[in-house]
């Protein structure tokens, strides 16, 4: 359990954010493989870094591929997008099927490349909105890309449990040639998540 | 015999130049009360753009200079970003035009019209302006300022990802005829930018130590007077607030396709 403590209605608004984040990034993902994206509506955690690190990898095999950027701005702290790695070469695949001119590349350094650019832009959009939702300036790092199992990630980037708090959103992407399973995890400090819930409150208020 | 109207006599030239006058300087002050963000400089600059000419005609040499200073500067503030020295350069200029105007109801102008300059702190002020005109960052000067000319553009695109620059280029409408050059950073933007001397720059955001905006400002401080366009899928608010301060000329938001891209270089010929 974090420190930090929200209610029915705060986890309500966050679910929205994260929805209107990843509707946006859908979106994003739409145009580049150039077919439709449905998503189901995402599911929203707050929790430790540990906690997020079971979610993410319950069975604790399967290795996973993180695009990830430093925040900061208003809310420092770190924002990653994270696919089971089979999922990002077959993603990968996908995008070559457009006729790009890549046989004489390096498929495998290129597809870290690309993966990294794809995941650029969804966080970027998904993260755009959030902070205009939020009314907070969020300017995010260069991306950088890594495969590992979700310990790994997250001990990586986390620091002591008690100073760090996991926001996860989940989400199930269905495309045409293949689902996705999909998460973004905001890993913040507890004063910059304490920020994010009190300008979720502002935004209860204000719904009023 | 057709008739012929006798030609005006110079009191009554003066009589319709000073109706005029007034209604061009009470029109010009009122948009400038309006504010740094709210005022519509191409007004201002008509305004005093047509009273340069009428004084002229009327012969009266200081309200024709300095007609043409203040219309010189409306263009002028028209292009500087919206920041901090764009805010104090406006108030001189309305106080500047205030200034006038009170001094045309204490002596009307055609009293003045009798050769004598008026006595106010009129050339204080300009001298002020003319220094700041001087003295502005050219970094600071909107980069649309000039639009390409047309026919196909040299397009620099700067992006540390090889894969959006390859994307850029797949998704560029070839009917144009334009030629795409890349950089992926800031040395590399300035080297190519100064080789090639490109009419429209897409920037990306996020580089590896540096960004988009500083890039822009690098290459106009290096002379050079490129469009710029920021490339980038952070689309917040607040980053599209600070591209349009720093003089950006529009946003090219990731993941690219041609149509974005038409679009945006339809604007960008448009001016």
């Amino acid at each position: 359990m974090t420190s930090v403590q929200i209610g029915a209605a705060h986890l309500d608004v966050l679910t929205e954010l994260g929805n209107i984040g990843i509707s946006r990034a859908a979106r994003q993902l739409s145009q580049l493989l150039n077919e439709p994206i449905l998503i189901a509506v995402p599911r929203v955690e707050l929790c430790t870094p540990s906690e997020a690190a079971r979610h993410l990898d319950p069975g604790g095999g399967g290795e996973l591929a993180c695009v990830y950027q430093r925040m900061s701005g208003e809310l420092p702290g770190h924002i990653a997008l994270l696919l089971p790695a089979r999922d990002t070469h077959l993603l990968f695949r996908d995008l070559l099927g457009q006729g790009a001119p890549l046989h004489t590349l390096d498929l495998r350094a290129f597809e870290h490349e690309a993966m990294t650019e794809i995941g650029n832009i969804l966080i970027s959009s998904c993260i755009s909105a959030m902070a205009d939702m939020l009314g907070l300036r969020i300017d995010v790092s260069v991306p950088r890309f890594a495969e590992a199992h979700a310990q790994e990630l997250i001990q990586d980037d986390a620091g002591a449990d008690g100073e760090r708090v996991a926001l996860l959103i989940h989400t199930h992407l269905t495309a045409a040639r293949r689902d996705l399973e999909g998460t973004i995890l905001l890993m913040l400090s507890t004063t910059a998540a304490e920020k994010v819930m009190r300008a979720v409150q502002a935004l209860i208020l204000a719904a009023d | 015999m057709p008739h012929q109207d006798p030609p005006l006599s110079r009191e009554a030239l003066l009589e319709v130049f000073c109706t005029e006058t007034r209604e061009r300087l009470s029109r010009a002050l009122d948009s400038l009360q309006q504010g740094p963000d709210a005022c519509d400089y191409d007004l201002v600059h008509q305004e005093f753009d047509s009273l340069h000419g009428g004084a002229r005609a009327v012969d009266l040499p200081w309200l024709e200079h300095y007609s043409r200073v203040v219309a010189g500067y409306a263009r002028f503030l028209r292009h500087l970003r919206r920041g901090g020295q764009h805010q104090e350069t406006h108030l001189l200029l309305t106080r500047a035009v205030a200034t006038l105007v009170e001094q045309c109801h204490k002596t009307p102008l055609a009293e003045l019209a009798t050769g004598m300059a008026p006595e106010m702190p009129m050339d204080d002020l300009l001298d002020t302006m003319q220094n700041l005109m001087r003295r502005t960052d050219p970094a600071e000067l909107s980069p649309c300022a000039h639009r390409p000319a047309p026919g196909p553009l040299q397009i620099l695109v700067v992006d540390d990802s090889s894969t959006s620059r390859l994307l850029f280029r797949i998704h560029l409408p070839p009917e144009g005829g334009h030629v795409v050059y890349e950089a992926e950073d800031a040395a590399g933007a300035l080297r190519v930018a100064l080789e090639i001397r490109p009419d429209v720059v897409f920037l990306d955001y996020n580089l590896p130590e540096s960004d988009g905006v500083s890039i822009a400002r690098t290459l106009r401080a290096a002379g050079l007077d490129p469009c710029c366009i920021l490339l980038t899928a952070n689309v917040q608010q607040a980053v599209l607030d600070e591209a349009r301060a720093a003089g950006f000329a529009g946003v090219l938001e990731k993941p690219v396709s041609r149509d974005k891209i038409a679009a945006v270089l339809r604007a960008v010929a448009q001016g």
